[in-house]
């Protein structure tokens, strides 16, 4: 086929594909499932379209838990590790990853080198929970002003 | 067993939920802690109960000092809102929960609490129902099954949250009577927290009224009605038309009537019953306007317009029984006579 | 209304939608994207290793299995599993029960620290406890003068796993625990029953399907993390090589059976699983 998936990035992303579904599905399903069809119901009666309804009903509403799905998801991919080494080949400059750049620091017992890629990948993970915790107060703030 | 509160204050934050509240319930009585939502009558309930800490104060049944004791070293009855029955336990095992979880020294035999589970099931008149789950009981069952639950510790008083809140209208008077019987019957010192003020007069023997924190008045329902102490009570406590003498023409309201050279305060409220509608002039009558009516049932309730020579139509609403309305044979617009029978002032 | 008393047309009845109703070919559409999806990302991976695994028959599946280097890391992985479960299994309750019982000071941010695991790479979750107790570590010198092994043995990988497990039973049980309130908790209690009392007949029996669930998540992933432990174990074969690092380094020898019947274990798992948590939310549903 012409199309190699092994020891590229396009294997990377398939292999975090694979990782990451399940965060935002399971952060959306929820909200989804509790969502008031009543809600819809009046959308309908107030002569919006299927499209419109969703638009401008049903996501807005889905929309906070999208973010912390996608957040919940991003923190994964970015930390990923066990899958990606498996089918990246880990060519550097190509499909190297950067939890599996602390791995080889460690292993060639550069401690400073690994602890200063793992520092900078902490302070990314704390920033995305900020984020996401900022975000739940948010949603939390607004639905209580309705 | 008496209650006595002295002196109970509570805090949210910067809210003062209770503030210096004193409290005298004798043994026997039912009382009804009656005021508007958040003016902190749950709060001072789950007070009473242990559910919640006080700030200050202290709260004391039969002459015992609870104030430092937990919620189950209390032995108080409590009736939730929403009823709290254990969802996972049929209606037999939710009424003999208080007594299976007694130290074991204590704890009846599974005869005795059998025994017992069933004649409080049938004091309720749910005693058919015992097998069954409370997801497959109506919202009146539960009620009942709840206070079946709380009485089955025989506790010293019993704490009732809203109990009729979430009920159907119809369902909520038979309960209403059927509470009063029971405290008939059993003469535990209860006390229910309401907003609905009919609710209240009904069942209760007495009554307190709460705003803001601290009692504004507390007495026998008739006591309350008759005589209200100020005017957030009376207007509270049932309809009320309010005359303000600065807003108010005092020409009208002395043909009415209502102007007396004793009357203290500015401010007049008056009940729709003590409204007397009349079509033919006489002494101390104020002519109005009849604009619509509705009917209550045996009541009809009439919306009048106050005809002033300042020319302000403020609104006035009478009640008068329905067969005494009909014989007035009154269609919209008529011209009528007011006169008011007395009123309760307030500065 | 005389028309709603004249009988009603049955194909006009069918053929109409109802108001909440996609048109047909969205419902389709979108099932079919969601199927396809986790056919292609979930399905086949999963059917691969079950192929690769017996591409050689059963004999050579089963040789892979009963080697001694797979029986020990199968052995490693059960002990990681049992102690790491119960105790996450605990603090999962205990947390939860904190964090929706109690009003406290900094509760939001004890919230916050629980989704940590869930948001640090695993490869840095095991490397903060390399930092720790490794040989140039912050206890490194103590641990060596006292003699005593965590990094590169059974301990290490254990307190990595409960790191990275930690999550799972107090997220599944929180959002249920406020939802659930406090009446059923306070009615107990005002009827005489001591806390504990309390816990086990009332609150317990409320939350044991989403517990269980919790702790089904928690195993699953306590016998599959791969990167925490990777880095804390030091491969060292028949010793520190739970299932899925043996997968890693049997793969690495080119020993493609007994990397896919180690991998095929671990499929196992996911599968039962799986099945044992659609029974659980099953018997939730139909509680």
């Amino acid at each position: 086929m012409g199309l190699q998936v092994a020891f590229k990035p396009l294997g990377i992303v398939i292999a975090l594909i694979f990782i990451s579904i399940p965060f935002v599905v399971r952060t959306v399903e929820p909200v989804l499932l509790e969502f008031e069809t009543s809600m819809e119901e009046a959308g309908a009666s107030l002569g919006a379209t299927r499209l419109q309804i969703f638009t401008r009903i049903i996501f807005p509403n889905v929309f906070p838990a999208l973010l912390t799905g996608f957040a919940l998801a991003f923190a994964r991919g970015v930390g990923e590790y066990g899958s990606v080494i498996f089918i990246a080949g880990n060519i550097p400059y190509v499909s190297e990853i950067v939890p599996l750049l602390i791995v080889i620091k460690l292993e060639q017992y550069d401690i400073e080198g690994a602890t200063a890629i793992a520092l900078t990948m902490l302070v990314i993970s704390f920033l995305l929970l900020f984020l996401i915790n900022l975000l739940q107060l948010w949603v939390r703030k607004r639905s209580g002003q309705l | 067993m008496s209650i006595l509160l002295s002196d109970i204050s509570k805090n949210f934050g910067t809210f003062a939920a209770l503030n210096h509240i004193n409290l005298d319930v004798p043994e026997g009585e039912l009382v009804a802690l009656l005021g508007p939502s958040g003016c902190g009558k749950t709060t001072l309930l789950r007070i009473i109960a242990g559910l919640e800490h006080t700030d200050k104060g202290r709260v004391i049944i039969n002459g015992q000092d609870k104030t430092e004791q937990t919620v189950s070293q209390r032995g108080i009855g409590f009736v939730f809102q929403h009823y709290a029955l254990f969802r996972h336990m049929t209606v037999f095992e939710n009424v003999a929960f208080g007594l299976r979880v007694k130290p074991r020294k204590d704890r009846p035999s599974n005869d005795v609490i059998a025994k017992k589970v069933h004649s409080l099931l049938e004091l309720v008149q749910l005693d058919w129902l015992h097998n069954r789950y409370p997801d497959q009981l109506s919202g009146g069952q539960r009620q009942r099954i709840a206070l079946a639950r709380a009485l089955a510790v025989e506790p010293s008083v019993l704490l009732l949250d809203e109990p009729f809140g979430a009920l159907d209208a119809s369902v909520r008077k038979d309960l209403r009577q059927w509470l009063r019987n029971l405290h008939h019957e059993l003469h535990v010192t209860s006390i229910f927290v309401t907003h609905d003020q009919e609710e209240a007069m009904e069942v209760a023997s007495r009554v307190v009224v709460l705003n803001h924190g601290q009692i504004e008045q507390q007495g026998s329902p008739s006591d309350i009605y008759d005589h209200p102490a100020n005017a957030f009570v009376s207007k509270f406590i049932g309809q009320t038309n309010i005359f303000d003498l600065d807003e108010h023409d005092n020409d009208w309201l002395q043909t009415a009537g209502l102007l007396q050279p004793s009357q203290q305060g500015k401010i007049a409220h008056v009940r729709p019953h003590d409204i007397i509608i009349k079509k033919t002039d006489n002494h101390h009558t104020a002519p109005a306007t009849l604009k619509d009516w509705q009917h209550l049932g045996a009541l009809i309730r009439i919306e009048l317009v106050k005809n002033e020579s300042n020319g302000s139509d403020a609104p006035v609403f009478a009640e008068m029984p329905n067969d005494q309305f009909k014989q007035l044979e009154l269609t919209k617009g008529d011209k009528v006579k007011l006169k008011i029978r007395q009123a309760h002032w307030f500065h | 209304m005389h028309t709603a008393a004249q009988p009603l047309n049955k194909d006009k009845v069918v053929t109409q939608q109802h108001a909440l109703q996609d048109p047909i070919w969205v419902r389709w559409g979108l099932i079919a994207i969601a199927i396809s999806f986790i056919s292609l990302f979930i399905c086949v991976p999963l059917g691969l290793v079950i192929f690769q695994a017996f591409s050689k028959g059963l004999q050579a599946y089963w040789s892979a299995l009963s080697n001694t280097d797979t029986l020990s890391a199968i052995k490693l992985t059960l002990l990681v599993a049992v102690i790491t479960v119960p105790l996450n299994t605990l603090f999962g309750v205990v947390s939860a029960w904190a964090i929706t019982r109690f009003e406290f000071k900094g509760k939001s941010f004890l919230t916050t620290l629980i989704d940590i695991p869930f948001s640090v790479s695993p490869v840095i979750s095991g490397f903060i406890f390399v930092l720790l107790f490794g040989a140039e570590g912050w206890f490194g010198k103590i641990l060596v003068e006292h003699d005593i092994k965590i990094i590169f043995a059974a301990p290490g990988i254990i307190l990595a796993t409960l790191f990275i497990t930690f999550p799972f039973v107090a997220r599944q049980l929180i959002p249920l625990m406020q939802e659930m309130g406090n009446q059923e908790e306070e009615a107990a209690l005002s009827l005489g029953a001591s806390g504990w009392k309390t816990f086990f007949s009332v609150t317990l029996p409320n939350i044991k399907w989403a517990l269980l669930y919790g702790v089904l998540l928690c195993n699953a992933r306590a016998m599959g993390e791969f990167g925490a432990v990777s880095v804390v174990s030091g491969h060292i074969r028949g010793m520190t090589n739970t299932l899925p690092l043996h997968v890693e380094v049997s793969y690495n020898d080119y020993d493609v059976v007994s990397a896919f019947a180690s991998a095929s274990i671990l499929a196992a798992l996911a599968i039962v699983t799986l099945i044992l948590k659609t029974a659980l939310e099953w018997k939730q549903a139909n509680r």
